[in-house]
């Protein structure tokens, strides 16, 4: 490894990990103390990885205050070195880090909220209008879903804990914290992420479609978790939800 | 004219269709003030960006809306020219498609380092980390410059970037290094004016004795834009004053002066408004901007004067 090399693996390991200055003696002396230009530098990686996973999680950040989220964030960064060149990558493994964060033990819901936060954010990076999914749902009928489509599973209400932001936590008074199963569509719309409730089953079948499975596949997938009562979730959570359209292809009849 | 300098000199021919970034004044775009733009549609002369917040799908729409209207400059921050465990191509890839849609009138980065390898692993820090000025230090950026401007196909310009500390192995001083750069890559160069003004009061120099070693240092013609910003400044224990580019506020006096002073040698030049931090209402950049332009256009005025 070159000098040059040595010394810039030096600096950034040291600067990453938050620990005494390295090579104090490669710099010169001059007015400013190196402890203090060593300091800019570091303040500013730190602020920059705080402030990415700010804007990444801002309903974490909202629901546990600027300072806990700073403290957080520290410790994250620390077990985390950033790895790529684009900030707006960086953080995809909180929401697990969350899950065995001590100091956050009690907030059990902090970890589903931050995967809520990260699909959200996942699904507006992405171009409006792109691709659909297609399924066979019979001869001449097409299931098209939104490209951007995903599903999600959390054991907490945590939509209505990211809109409880716009409220400033008004509406958190109602809301029923005790987990039990909740799923979301989550799927691009023209001003950002749109998200919806979905019921297990439908969520079941929309999981295995998107997955790749054939119709039939995932309607054992939506029987599976909900019984029969789960296929009238087809018709009012799936193919009339505004992440799906219903394509009836015209089929040619040859005259006699 | 050197031979890297013929070879991109012709580069510009790849970005023929690129709207040229015109010598005015123009303003970094923010995402605060994406909707302001996009529903007011100010008379912006031309705006620049840090691509890296736009190399998603979604924001690189955004993006070529915005380059539809107005002259657009990309100013990477994430291509780590100085370091020796060599360019990030993945990233440089990303930025190479983005320049390809975008087809920016200029493309920038800066004369420093952010990416290293730890043992086995990259790290990939958010900042520009200084560079000892050491021809080892020439000789690795004159390679990562050319590997970025062969596969963009077009000339970079160099920042200079604030500087907060220096190495005391450095044997030539940062206005000969980017003099050296620029000779032997045909690479351009970013004129900080706020960095030059920083970098200089955190070493104890006169600033205006800086910029006339860059100007002696850096040949005219290869610099082509300039930078304004404002910058926060620190009381120490030891009674000196820690200066500190945040970008988050407006340029002071002392950089305006420096400005003039760069400009009356220069000649017209596009000159950007950055603000990064505590980001103001859109009216106060179209104001920064506003006397920036009005140094520009004394210096057309002073200049047709001694034709």
């Amino acid at each position: 490894m070159s000098s040059l090399a040595a010394l810039q693996s030096r600096m950034a390991e040291g600067l990453w990990r938050g620990g005494d200055e390295a090579d104090l003696a490669a710099i010169a002396p001059g007015p400013i103390p190196a402890h203090a230009a060593w300091g800019v530098h570091r303040n500013t990686i730190v602020s920059g990885l705080t402030n990415a996973l700010r804007l990444t999680y801002p309903t974490v950040d909202w629901l546990v205050g600027a300072d806990f989220f700073d403290q957080t964030a520290l410790a994250y960064i620390r077990s985390h070195p950033p790895m790529r060149a684009q900030l707006a990558d960086y953080g995809e493994r909180f929401p697990k880090f969350l899950c065995g964060y001590a100091p956050a033990g009690e907030l059990t819901y902090l970890a589903d909220v931050a995967r809520f936060d990260l699909a959200v954010d996942e699904v507006a990076a992405l171009s409006v209008g792109g691709s659909k999914v297609c399924v066979d749902l019979d001869a001449g009928v097409i299931l098209q879903l939104e490209g951007a489509l995903r599903v999600l599973r959390t054991r907490y209400q945590v939509d209505r804990l990211r809109d409880a932001r716009e409220d400033d936590g008004q509406s958190l008074e109602d809301l029923d914290m005790s987990p039990r199963p909740y799923a979301y569509a989550l799927w691009r719309g023209a001003a950002g992420t749109l998200a919806r409730v979905l019921p297990a089953g439908a969520a079941a079948f929309l999981e295995a479609v998107l997955a790749g499975a054939c119709a039939q596949d995932g309607l054992n997938a939506l029987l599976r978790e909900s019984g029969e009562p789960g296929l009238a979730e087809l018709q009012s959570d799936l193919f009339l939800a505004p992440f799906a359209r219903l394509q009836i292809t015209q089929t040619q009849e040859t005259a006699p | 004219m050197s031979t890297a300098s013929a070879r991109y000199a012709s580069a510009t021919a790849h970005a023929a269709s690129a709207r040229p970034i015109p010598a005015r004044a123009g303003i970094g775009l923010r995402l605060p003030h994406h909707r302001a733009v996009r529903e007011s549609g100010p008379s912006t002369d031309w705006f620049e960006v840090h691509p890296e917040n736009y190399m998603a799908p979604a924001r690189a729409d955004e993006l070529a809306a915005f380059a539809e209207r107005y002259p657009m400059s990309l100013h990477a921050v994430g291509l780590s020219l100085g370091s020796a465990h060599g360019l990030d191509l993945e990233h440089l890839d990303r930025l190479a498609d983005l320049e390809r849609r975008i087809q920016p009138g200029l493309v920038s980065d800066h004369l420093s380092w952010s990416a290293a390898r730890v043992g086995d692993s990259p790290l990939c820090l958010p900042d520009l980390l200084p560079l000892p000025y050491t021809e080892e230090a020439l000789s690795v950026v004159v390679d990562n410059v050319d590997r970025a401007q062969t596969r963009l196909g077009r000339q970079l310009l160099i920042e200079n970037p604030s500087t907060y500390l220096r190495f005391s192995q450095s044997a030539l001083s940062e206005a000969a290094f980017l003099g050296a750069l620029v000779s032997a890559t045909g690479c351009g160069v970013l004129l900080d004016v706020n960095n030059i003004y920083v970098s200089a009061m955190n070493r104890g120099e006169d600033p205006a004795a800086a910029l006339a070693e860059f100007l002696a240092e850096i040949p005219a013609q290869s610099i082509g834009e300039l930078h304004l910003a404002g910058h926060a400044v620190r009381p120490l224990e030891n009674g000196a004053e820690l200066r500190i580019d945040d970008h988050g506020s407006r340029v002071c006096a002392e950089v305006w002066t420096l400005c003039e002073r760069a400009l009356a040698r220069l000649g017209p030049r596009p000159v950007l408004i950055e603000w990064d931090t505590a980001i103001p209402a859109f009216p106060v950049l179209e104001d920064e901007a506003a006397r920036a332009q009005g140094l520009l256009d004394r210096t057309a005025v002073n200049e047709a004067r001694h034709v």
